[in-house]
């Protein structure tokens, strides 16, 4: 217990002294002074506006002074911070010419985090050959729930036209609490061919209503399928940067095949669904009398 | 006085008042709960640090929603709003299978806390929109929810965003609340 506490303060105290340094000072979004969190998945320190919008998008933030860290974290937070985010998310983008969004515009925020960290438009060189591909299926997954929310439309209006829309189809699923994929954080390539088992959902209709226990077992599969289509986009969004500079975009055909695999696939697990009815009803999550 | 006079006129229309602790890891939509049915928006919200609390309307019911701060060093603190609470609303992000374990002890703690013996137990399995998130059944087995006995309880799936699966939520507090006043259970009374 005394250990622990003591590490934590220990731990605080190294956070606190990274957050002093130059380039973690300032919140690495909008610029914007005293940076009181840090969002785990890119190993940035933030302002607290860019907190909740990184939140919305599913990204992990976690407040300096809140949150307990684990040292595989702090080691994170040690070698990445904003200097080294700068070089991959904000590599395209000329800081000289450029200027931040305000902290004071929520949604010009939101569409700006999207492109930089959802999109990655900035994190390829203009002439690069490929955007890195960063632990992309989180928020592959918020492009797609974005699209559902009542937030959606600021962010839609701005996002590319291209292949973008197709990808997220071909993840997605028609409703709520329908289904039981496991997401995961490092996509892992499984070639579509040994993907066998369909996967389990119930009725899409009903997001109210506790949904059935769902037998475990083929999760894995399910996972496989989300997370192969879930790769896709990094490389499809690259396409407006390509059009841009002129080159030719050999990865894009490679994009839309794996995509419509992958629909296919989920196609199949849709089609199985009947079959895999429960029989569980809403009665046996009920109230249980004193 | 105005508080005698307050609980009488209550008494005759028939508006019963309900107190609610809603908790919850960090970052699992308490805050868009609270102000989706507090002012039927979703807010862009922050972390919480401290407490929210509003009054939500629902049939007859008066509500007092308190949304209390999720994050590590504040859940020492959640202990200090169970008094004279009828219910507790956890919320759950379904999506977050790496954190339902932290969910779990967080949850039964909570309910193992004397004070909080009598108050029925709604759980959020929020974020159902998600693809990938856990059903809410899942989530009932992550929390433990089915080996709970002579424990009044829900599970519902949400969507805070959308909205979906809130208020099927607090109809089933009220109803129960209801119930529980009609057949003069042990019940703490505000």
């Amino acid at each position: 217990m005394a250990s622990r506490l003591k590490e934590d303060e220990k731990n605080e105290k190294i956070l606190r002294g990274l957050s002093k340094l130059p380039a973690n000072r300032r919140c690495i979004n909008c610029n914007s002074q005293g940076t009181q969190y840090v969002c785990t998945n890119f190993a940035t320190f933030i302002c607290i506006n860019c907190s909740g919008i990184h939140r919305e998008f599913t990204h992990r933030v976690k407040s300096i002074s809140m949150a307990k860290f684990t040292p595989q974290e702090i080691t994170a937070l040690q070698e990445g911070g904003n200097e080294r985010a700068k070089g991959i998310y904000f590599k395209g983008w000329d800081f000289e010419r450029q200027s931040l969004p305000d902290s004071s515009d929520i949604d010009k925020l939101r569409d700006f985090i999207k492109h930089v960290y959802v999109d990655q438009r900035f994190a390829g060189e203009r002439n690069v050959d490929k955007p890195p591909v960063v632990k992309v299926g989180k928020e592959t997954l918020n492009q797609e729930r974005s699209q559902d929310s009542e937030q959606s439309p600021k962010k839609d209006k701005t996002a590319p036209v291209n292949e973008t829309s197709n990808s997220s189809f071909a993840t997605r699923q028609e409703s709520m609490g329908s289904t039981s994929r496991v997401v995961k954080d490092d996509p892992v390539t499984v070639p579509p061919a040994k993907i066998l088992g369909p996967p389990k959902l119930d009725t899409p209709s009903t997001p109210r209503a506790p949904t059935p226990v769902a037998p475990v077992q083929s999760i894995e599969t399910s996972s496989n399928i989300k997370d192969k289509s879930a790769q896709n986009p990094p490389e499809v969004k690259m396409v407006p940067t390509i059009s841009l500079i002129d080159f030719d975009s050999d990865p894009e055909p490679v994009p839309r095949q794996q995509t419509a695999t992958a629909n296919k696939i989920s196609d199949v697990g849709w089609a199985s669904f009947d079959t895999q009815k429960p029989s569980f009803t809403q009665d046996h999550l009920q109230v249980l009398t004193i | 006085m105005g508080q005698v006079f307050r609980k009488l006129f209550d008494a005759l229309s028939g508006t019963r008042d309900m107190r609610v602790v809603m908790l919850g890891l960090d970052a699992a939509g308490k805050t868009t709960i609270l102000y989706k049915l507090h002012i039927g928006e979703v807010l862009s919200t922050v972390p919480t640090i401290g407490f929210n609390v509003e009054k939500v309307q629902y049939k007859n019911v008066v509500f007092t929603v308190w949304d209390v701060g999720g994050q590590e060093k504040l859940r020492p603190l959640w202990r200090h709003y169970f008094s004279n609470t009828d219910g507790l609303i956890y919320v759950v992000d379904s999506l977050d299978r790496e954190r339902i374990g932290k969910a779990k002890a967080e949850f039964q703690t909570i309910i193992n806390d004397p004070l909080m013996l009598n108050s029925v137990i709604l759980v959020f399995a929020n974020k159902q929109d998600m693809k990938g998130a856990m059903t809410p059944a899942e989530v009932c087995e992550g929390l433990g929810v089915y080996d709970l006995r002579n424990r009044i309880w829900h599970v519902q799936g949400t969507c805070a965003l959308k909205g979906d699966g809130l208020y099927e939520g607090l109809d089933w507090l009220a109803t129960t609340l209801k119930e529980m006043r009609a057949s003069g259970v042990q019940h703490r009374l505000i």
